[in-house]
C-alpha cells in the first residue's frame, strides 16, 4: 500500500453534477457552486477523503467539458488520428490549447494525466450524445482507468439503460451508479468497490475509507436515534401545572415547540445541513385530550409497582422492629409499616394532583395523538436525512405522516407518560435514564432499518 | 487508545469534559471551532481522548480545572473530615459503652457498635424501594459548601478570578444522576466504615489494656431468650474462629464475675462481632457502591452518541481535508450586454431545418414543407449539413432557418460555437426551437425558466435573430414559446 493519497479526478460534460458528486461524498453543502447552467466550475479544486487524520484519497473537482467534438477535431488536425494518444494529449497541453479557446478542456485533461484514475459523471437525464463518446475517446486517451459514474438515476427521466449499452459499446463495463441528490449508503459503497477493481493495487486503502465512511456513518445514526430519543423522553414525560380554568393548550405549545426544534437542528447539525432547510409545522395542539389520564396502563403499572415496594420496605422495617422486641409487639410493626408504606406511595402517586385539585390547579401532559405526530415526523425527518445528498439544493421534504411508527415505539413513548421524572423540560437533562434512551434508540435505529433498507 | 474521554486522565479532566458536553448541550450547539479543535487533532487517538483534549484546550479551561481540582480536593478533605468525625464518634461510643457498667453489658456494646449501624445499613437499602432518593437535598447541601468554601479562598487570594458557575455545576455533576447517587451512598458507607473502625479501635485498646466484667445482661427477656440471641449472633464471630455462646458462661447475673477464659472469650467474640456485622457490611455496601459509581461514570463517559459529544465527530474526526484550489481559472472575460432582439414571426415559405444534437425519433418529422436536413450530432453529421447550407446559401435559397434542440438539455459552448456557425453560414434570419418542454418543466418552475433564461441568451450570443419557438414534436410544429411563470421552490412540507 502506498503512502501518497490515491489521485482521482472527477470529470465529465458540462452541468452533470461533478462538484454535487464531490459535496455529497465528502458530506459538505458548501464544497464548491452548484447550479443548473453551464462552466459553473471553472477552477481545478481539490479535497481529501481523510483515513486515521491523512489523506487517503484526494479528489478533484474540474471544469466541464463542453466542446469534445471540436477539440477532437483539433487534436486529429494536429497530430493525426494515429499518433500515440497520450503523447497527443501531452502536446496539447504542453501547446496554447488552440488560442485559448479549449483552456477549460485543458484543465480537465492535465488534472487527469496528473491523477490515478477519473470518475467520469453522466448526468443519465441526457441521452447519449455523439459529443459524450467524443469525450470518452478523448479521456481514454489520457491513458488512466476511467469509472463512470451514473448520476441522476432516480429521476423520471433517467436512461440508465441507454447509458450502460452505449458504454459497453465504447468497451467500459465496469459503472457506478450514484445519485448525487438521492443518496444511498450502499451505492457508496459500490462505487468504492468498482475502483478498487480498476485500481487493484489501492484496494485495501479503498477498502479501508470506505468501511471507515460507514462506520462513522453508523455512528451518526446512532446519535441521530439518541436525538429524536430524548426528544420523545422529554415530551411524553413533560407535565406542567396550571389554574384550572386555563386554556390548555398554550403552556405546553412553547415547551415542545421549542424541544422540537431543538432536536431538528441538532438533527441537521449531524448530518451537516443548513440548519434552516427544515422547520417542523405547528403541532396541532389545539386538539385532543391533554390532561393526565390517571387510568393510563403505565401510569397504573408503575403505581402498582411503587406501591408494592413501599409496602415490603414498611413492612421490612416493622418486622425489624418487632424482632428486635422478640416478637412481644405482636407484628404490629409489620403492619404499621406495610400501612405507613402504603400512605407514602399513594401521596407521592396521587397526593400531589388531589392537593392541586383542591387548590384550583390541574396538571398537563401531552396527549398521545401528539406524541405519534412528533414521533412520526421526526423518523420521518431522519429517514429524510439519510437519502438526502448534500448536492441536494432543493427544499428539504418529508412524507406526511401519521400515527406511530410502530406498537413498540407506541408503548415504549407511552412509558415515559408516567415518568416525568425522566422528562428533561421537567427536571433537566440528567434526569433522563441511560437505559429508556437506549430502549427508544434502538427501536427507532429497528424502524429506521426497516422502513428504508436502501439507506441503512 | 481509550475507550471513554479521558479514561487515562484525571478526575478533574473527566469532569472538565462532562462539564463543557453539558454547557454545549445547553446551548444547543458546540462551541464555534477554534483552537482547541486543531489541538485535539494533532493530539490524535480515539474520537473520545479528542473529546477530551479539546475540553483541555477550550479558552477558559484552565481557569476552570482549577475550579474543579479545587471542589475535589475540598470534597476529598470534606469526605475525610467526615471519616474521622465518624471514626472518633465510633471511639468515643465504644468508650462509653465499655464504662457505662461495672459489668460490661454485651448486648449494649453490640447495640452501641453495630445495631445503628445496621439499622441505618437497612435503612439506606429500603430507601430505593420507598422511591426516596437523596438527589436533591443532599446536592443543594453539597452546592452550598463549596460556594461558601471558594468564598473564604477567594477572600484573602490575588488569583486570576475563577468561576464561581463551575463550582455549582461540579457539584451538581458529583451528586446529581446515577453516580451522584452512588458517590453519596459511598461517602455515607465510609462515615459508617470509619464509625465501625474507631469502635473497633476503642474496643481492642480498652479490653487489651483493662480487665473488664463481660456478661450478658437483661431486664426484659427470659434467659432462655437471651441464650438463643447470644447463639444467633454468635454466628458471625464463630465463622471467624471466635468461640460462641455455646462454649463460653453467659455471666447473666450482674453479681457473679466469669472466668477469666470465659471474659477472653467474650472480649475476643465481641471484637469479631463488630468485625462481622460491623466493619464488614459496610465495607462491602463500600466496594458496591464504589463499583456502581465507576461503572456509571463509565457509562456516562462512554456514550458518545450524547448530543453533546456527537455534534464534534465531524469536526475532531474529520473525514474531509480542507479544500484548495489547483489550477485556478483565467478570470472570464466581462460579458458585453447583448442587445435584446424583436422576435421575426416565422414565414410561411419553405424553410430549411435541422435538429441539433437530438436523435429522429424524439424530434420527429415537421409539418410543413421545409427542407429538413435531419439530426446533427456527430463531427460528420455537423460537416454534411453544414455544406448543404452553405451551398443553398451561395445559391440564395434560403429563406430563413429552424434550429431544434432539446428544451431540458444544458447549452453548452461546443453546442454554441457550431451554432454560431450554422446561423453565419446561412445569412438569413434563424429561429431555435425548444422541444421536450414538459421534461423540462417537471424539474420545476424555476429550473424551467432558468433553463429558457439560459437558451435565450445563447440565442441572442449566436445571432439567431427569429428568437425561441416551442417545438411541438407529435405535430411537427414551431409555436410560439409561452411564457414560464417562476413561483418559487416550496422549502418545508409536511
Amino acid at each position: 500500500m502506498s503512502a501518497a493519497p490515491i489521485q482521482l479526478a472527477v470529470v465529465g460534460h458540462t452541468n452533470t453534477g461533478k462538484t454535487s458528486l464531490l459535496r455529497t461524498l465528502i458530506r459538505d453543502t458548501r464544497f464548491g457552486e452548484v447550479s443548473d447552467r453551464p462552466a459553473t466550475t471553472r477552477d481545478v479544486s481539490g479535497v481529501a477523503l481523510l483515513l486515521d487524520d491523512a489523506p487517503a484519497i484526494m479528489l478533484f473537482d474540474t471544469p466541464g467539458l463542453e466542446d469534445p467534438i471540436g477539440l477532437m477535431q483539433r487534436l486529429d488536425a494536429l497530430t493525426g488520428s494515429h499518433a500515440d494518444p497520450v503523447a497527443r494529449i501531452d502536446a496539447f497541453l504542453a501547446g496554447d490549447h488552440g488560442g485559448g479557446r479549449f483552456e477549460q478542456e485543458a484543465k480537465v485533461l492535465r488534472q487527469l494525466r496528473r491523477s490515478d484514475a477519473a470518475l467520469y459523471v453522466i448526468d443519465t437525464r441526457d441521452g447519449l450524445l455523439a459529443k459524450h463518446r467524443e469525450e470518452l475517446r478523448l479521456l481514454a486517451q489520457c491513458g488512466r482507468p476511467l469509472l463512470p459514474v451514473l448520476n441522476f438515476i432516480a429521476s423520471a427521466e433517467a436512461q440508465p439503460a441507454q447509458w450502460r449499452a452505449g458504454l459497453a459499446r465504447v468497451g467500459l463495463h465496469v459503472l457506478a451508479d450514484f445519485d448525487t441528490v438521492l443518496f444511498e449508503q450502499p451505492a457508496e459503497r459500490l462505487l468504492f468497490d468498482k475502483l478498487a477493481l480498476l485500481l487493484e493495487a489501492q484496494a485495501p486503502r479503498l477498502r479501508a475509507v470506505a468501511a471507515s465512511r460507514e462506520a462513522q456513518r453508523e455512528a451518526l445514526i446512532a446519535a441521530a436515534c439518541r436525538v429524536i430519543a430524548e426528544l420523545l423522553l422529554d415530551v411524553a414525560g413533560v407535565q406542567i401545572r396550571v389554574e384550572a380554568d386555563a386554556a390548555h393548550a398554550s403552556p405546553l405549545r412553547p415547551l415542545v415547540t421549542q424541544a422540537e426544534q431543538r432536536c431538528v437542528e441538532s438533527l441537521l447539525a449531524l448530518f451537516r445541513f443548513d440548519l434552516d432547510a427544515w422547520q417542523p409545522p405547528q403541532l396541532p395542539l389545539q386538539q385532543g385530550r391533554w390532561q393526565l389520564d390517571p387510568f393510563d396502563p403505565e401510569a397504573l403499572r408503575v403505581f402498582g409497582i411503587r406501591t408494592g415496594s413501599a409496602i415490603t420496605a414498611g413492612a421490612v422495617t416493622g418486622v425489624s422492629v418487632d424482632v428486635l422486641l422478640g416478637g412481644a409487639s405482636l407484628g404490629a410493626g409489620a403492619l404499621i409499616g406495610a400501612g405507613a408504606g402504603t400512605v407514602l406511595s399513594l401521596y407521592q402517586s396521587h397526593g400531589r394532583q388531589w392537593v392541586d385539585r383542591l387548590r384550583g390547579y390541574q396538571l398537563l401532559a401531552l396527549d398521545e395523538a401528539t406524541l405519534a405526530l412528533v414521533a412520526a415526523r421526526q423518523l420521518s425527518l431522519l429517514r429524510a436525512l439519510l437519502r438526502r445528498g448534500h448536492a441536494s439544493t432543493q427544499g428539504l421534504r418529508t412524507d406526511a405522516v401519521a400515527g406511530w411508527p410502530s406498537p413498540e415505539l407506541r408503548a415504549a413513548v407511552l412509558r415515559g407518560r408516567a415518568h416525568p421524572q425522566w422528562s428533561a423540560l421537567n427536571v433537566g437533562p440528567q434526569a433522563r435514564p441511560q437505559q429508556a434512551l437506549g430502549a427508544l434508540s434502538g427501536l427507532m435505529q429497528a424502524i429506521r432499518s426497516n422502513l428504508s433498507p436502501g439507506a441503512a | 487508545m481509550t475507550t471513554t474521554p479521558g479514561s487515562a486522565a484525571t478526575a478533574a479532566g473527566r469532569l472538565l469534559t462532562e462539564l463543557v458536553c453539558r454547557r454545549e448541550e445547553a446551548a444547543g450547539h458546540p462551541a464555534p471551532p477554534s483552537a482547541a479543535d486543531t489541538d485535539a487533532i494533532a493530539h490524535g487517538g480515539s474520537f473520545a481522548r479528542r473529546i477530551a483534549n479539546r475540553a483541555r484546550h477550550l479558552p477558559g479551561s484552565d481557569v476552570a480545572l482549577i475550579e474543579i481540582q479545587r471542589v475535589l480536593a475540598f470534597g476529598r478533605s470534606l469526605a475525610l473530615g467526615w471519616w474521622l468525625l465518624a471514626a472518633v464518634f465510633g471511639f468515643g461510643a465504644a468508650v462509653a459503652a465499655l464504662n457505662a457498667s461495672p459489668v460490661v453489658s454485651l448486648p449494649l456494646v453490640l447495640l452501641t457498635l453495630v445495631g445503628i449501624n445496621l439499622l441505618s445499613l437497612l435503612v439506606w437499602l429500603l430507601l430505593p424501594l420507598l422511591g426516596l432518593r437523596s438527589g436533591t437535598t443532599l446536592a443543594t447541601l453539597w452546592a452550598s459548601l463549596p460556594v461558601w468554601w471558594h468564598r473564604r479562598l477567594r477572600s484573602g487570594d490575588t488569583s486570576p478570578a475563577t468561576d464561581p458557575g463551575t463550582t455549582l455545576a461540579t457539584v451538581r455533576l458529583l451528586t446529581t444522576g446515577r453516580p451522584g447517587r452512588w458517590r453519596m451512598g459511598a461517602m455515607i458507607h465510609t462515615a459508617w466504615l470509619g464509625y465501625s473502625l474507631g469502635g473497633l479501635l476503642a474496643l481492642a485498646l480498652l479490653l487489651s489494656t483493662h480487665a473488664y466484667a463481660l456478661g450478658w445482661q437483661t431486664t426484659l427477656l427470659s434467659p432462655d431468650s437471651l441464650r438463643r440471641w447470644a447463639q444467633i449472633l454468635s454466628f458471625g464471630p464463630a465463622l471467624l474462629g471466635a468461640p460462641g455462646a455455646e462454649s463460653l458462661a453467659l455471666g447473666t447475673d450482674p453479681g457473679s464475675a466469669a472466668s477469666a477464659a470465659d471474659r477472653a472469650g467474650w472480649a475476643r467474640w465481641i471484637l469479631l462481632a463488630v468485625l462481622s456485622y460491623g466493619v464488614f457490611p459496610r465495607l462491602a455496601a463500600l466496594l458496591l457502591c464504589a463499583g456502581l459509581l465507576w461503572r456509571a461514570e463509565g457509562q456516562r463517559a462512554g456514550d458518545l452518541t450524547r448530543p453533546g459529544f456527537a455534534r464534534l465527530r465531524d469536526r475532531l474526526m474529520p473525514e474531509r481535508g480542507a479544500t484548495r484550489t489547483i489550477d485556478a481559472a483565467i478570470p472570464a472575460p466581462v460579458a458585453l450586454p447583448v442587445a435584446a432582439m424583436a422576435p421575426i414571426a416565422l414565414p410561411a415559405g419553405c424553410l430549411h431545418g435541422l435538429a441539433l444534437e437530438w436523435d429522429a425519433a424524439g424530434v420527429g418529422q415537421p409539418a410543413s414543407r421545409w427542407r429538413w436536413l435531419g439530426s446533427v450530432d456527430d463531427a460528420a453529421s455537423r460537416s454534411a449539413v453544414m455544406d448543404a447550407v452553405r451551398g443553398d446559401a451561395q445559391a440564395g435559397c434560403v429563406v430563413g432557418l429552424v434550429i431544434v434542440l432539446r428544451a431540458p438539455a444544458t447549452p453548452d459552448r461546443g453546442l454554441a460555437r457550431w451554432l454560431v456557425q450554422i446561423v453565419a453560414t446561412a445569412a438569413a434570419p434563424a429561429w431555435m426551437a425548444l422541444g421536450d418542454l414538459p421534461a423540462l418543466r417537471a424539474r420545476g418552475a424555476l429550473a424551467c425558466a432558468q433553463r429558457l433564461a439560459q437558451w435565450r441568451l445563447l440565442a441572442q450570443e449566436a445571432g439567431v435573430r427569429g428568437g425561441l419557438l416551442e417545438w411541438d414534436a407529435a405535430r411537427g410544429l414551431a409555436l410560439p414559446l409561452p411564457e414560464i411563470e417562476v413561483l418559487p421552490e416550496p422549502r418545508t412540507a409536511a
